[in-house]
């Protein structure tokens, strides 16, 4: 214990210019938001960069079961492969749903991953020299991630779907009912899915998927079932609570879809905002 | 002692109230402004707790990064130069200084030159470096830093020529 009272009373000077200069840092950040952009890019670098290296030691030991995974997603890839073959052939192309062209898949491995926040952030291990640009959609395997936050040249930030105040647009698979889900911070396989209807007949085990009706994700994409149903004695909105399929806390692979008519969707969303105003 | 502390303390208010109230207002070509409040931290007595100064330093550049509404630019290039003032002194006079305070010094006016245009510049360095905090921005930090030095550099022997104890 002297030995440390002896460094600290040695090192005086040094851990008092190194503690005002974190206080510096953070008034720094606090003052300007352009410090604080700079100084978020900053650190995707520096966690990309040694999470990547722990990242790879750890993946090399889960090999198998990394393996086993991508086995079952390429054999239900094949399979989908195989309808739409037998779809080309029964009927003409033009008849195939040309919206399919309009996204760009890219994957991704995962380098750092949060779920213990009540705002969570991942960083993946490819950047703007890879195409990557704030606000894609990030899925993984089984379902919907997040959304590009911020990118580095070789690194991005992506906000994953367990993170307070961000809500996706979501729908009951085979029925017409949307809502909006979002996550309360508690348990990372729950979400909480709200806005929808008691006009629309819904039951434990229907699968939610994404709505479509918003830049980020293409309609469609699997999210989770619904566990448990409330019909509330005021009001006309179900209490739905959904189990995620995606696991969150264990992910290593992520594909990032890029939708080539965003800035289509958001031009015309905007002046039909504006002109509604 | 406490006369001393009081003098520092004294020193403090003046350099951090002429600052803003003056010299904050000189804008010479539009950008440079002249850091007359490192006269504070340039003159603090060589023998001096070193564990105070950065303290000081880090609330002078405080003070003034609150009154220019800055970054925290000021904060960090104040804290800065106030951690590596011995390592300069060291670099401009050799192991021992012939006196405890530069407003004393009578001889070895280059090292005394020396030791101020130093922290002066790596001052300027790092305050321009935080401000823009972008390497493609180099040559304008290097063109700000360079004429800010220059100035601070004239208006500081100005004043120290003015304070220097006459015998």
């Amino acid at each position: 214990m002297q030995w440390v009272l002896n460094i600290i009373i040695q090192k005086r000077n040094l851990l008092l210019f190194l503690f005002l200069l974190g206080i510096g840092i953070v008034f720094s950040s606090y003052r300007s938001s352009y410090h604080q952009t700079k100084l978020q890019r900053f650190g995707i670098i520096i966690s990309g960069g040694v999470f990547k290296s722990i990242n790879n030691s750890k993946s090399y030991l889960s090999l198998t079961e990394s393996n086993q995974g991508l086995l079952a997603e390429n054999s239900v890839l094949r399979q989908e492969l195989l309808q739409y073959k037998q779809t080309e052939n029964s009927i003409s192309k033009s008849t195939l749903n040309p919206e399919l062209s309009n996204y760009l898949v890219r994957s991704a491995s995962v380098v750092k991953n949060s779920y213990a926040k009540a705002r969570n952030i991942l960083i993946i291990d490819k950047g703007t020299s890879d195409g990557i640009l704030k606000d894609m959609s990030v899925v993984g395997p089984n379902g919907i991630i997040g959304i590009v936050k911020q990118t580095s040249d070789h690194f991005s930030s992506v906000i994953s779907i367990l993170y307070q105040d961000f809500r996706v647009n979501a729908k009951i698979q085979g029925k017409g009912a949307f809502g909006s889900l979002s996550w309360e911070g508690r348990d990372p396989t729950r979400m909480v899915l709200s806005d929808v209807s008691i006009i629309n007949t819904i039951s434990v085990g229907d699968t939610i998927e994404t709505g479509g009706m918003s830049a980020y994700f293409p309609k469609g994409i699997p999210i989770g079932t619904i566990i448990d149903l409330e019909t509330p004695t005021s009001g006309g909105y179900y209490n739905i609570e959904v189990s995620l399929l995606n696991n969150l806390t264990d992910l290593e692979h992520v594909y990032i879809i890029e939708n080539k008519k965003r800035s289509e969707f958001i031009d015309l969303q905007k002046k039909s905002e504006d002109g509604t105003r | 002692m406490v006369q001393d502390s009081l003098r520092v303390l004294l020193g403090f208010f003046i350099a951090a109230i002429l600052q803003v109230l003056i010299f904050d207002n000189i804008n010479l070509f539009g950008f440079s402004c002249p850091a007359v409040y490192l006269f504070f931290i340039i003159s603090y007595r060589f023998d001096s707790s070193q564990f105070a100064l950065i303290l000081l330093g880090f609330l002078l550049g405080f003070v003034i990064d609150i009154f220019q509404s800055s970054s925290g630019a000021n904060t960090i290039a104040t804290l800065l130069i106030s951690f590596i003032r011995p390592m300069v002194i060291r670099f401009s006079f050799g192991v021992i200084p012939d006196s405890n305070t530069l407003l004393t010094m009578k001889s070895r006016l280059g090292n005394q030159l020396v030791y101020i245009s130093l922290m002066i510049l790596i001052h300027q360095f790092a305050l321009q470096s935080i401000a823009y905090f972008d390497v493609t921005h180099l040559t304008l930090i290097l063109r700000n830093s360079l004429v800010n030095t220059a100035l601070t550099f004239i208006l500081l022997l100005a004043t120290l020529n003015l304070t220097k104890k006459k015998n």
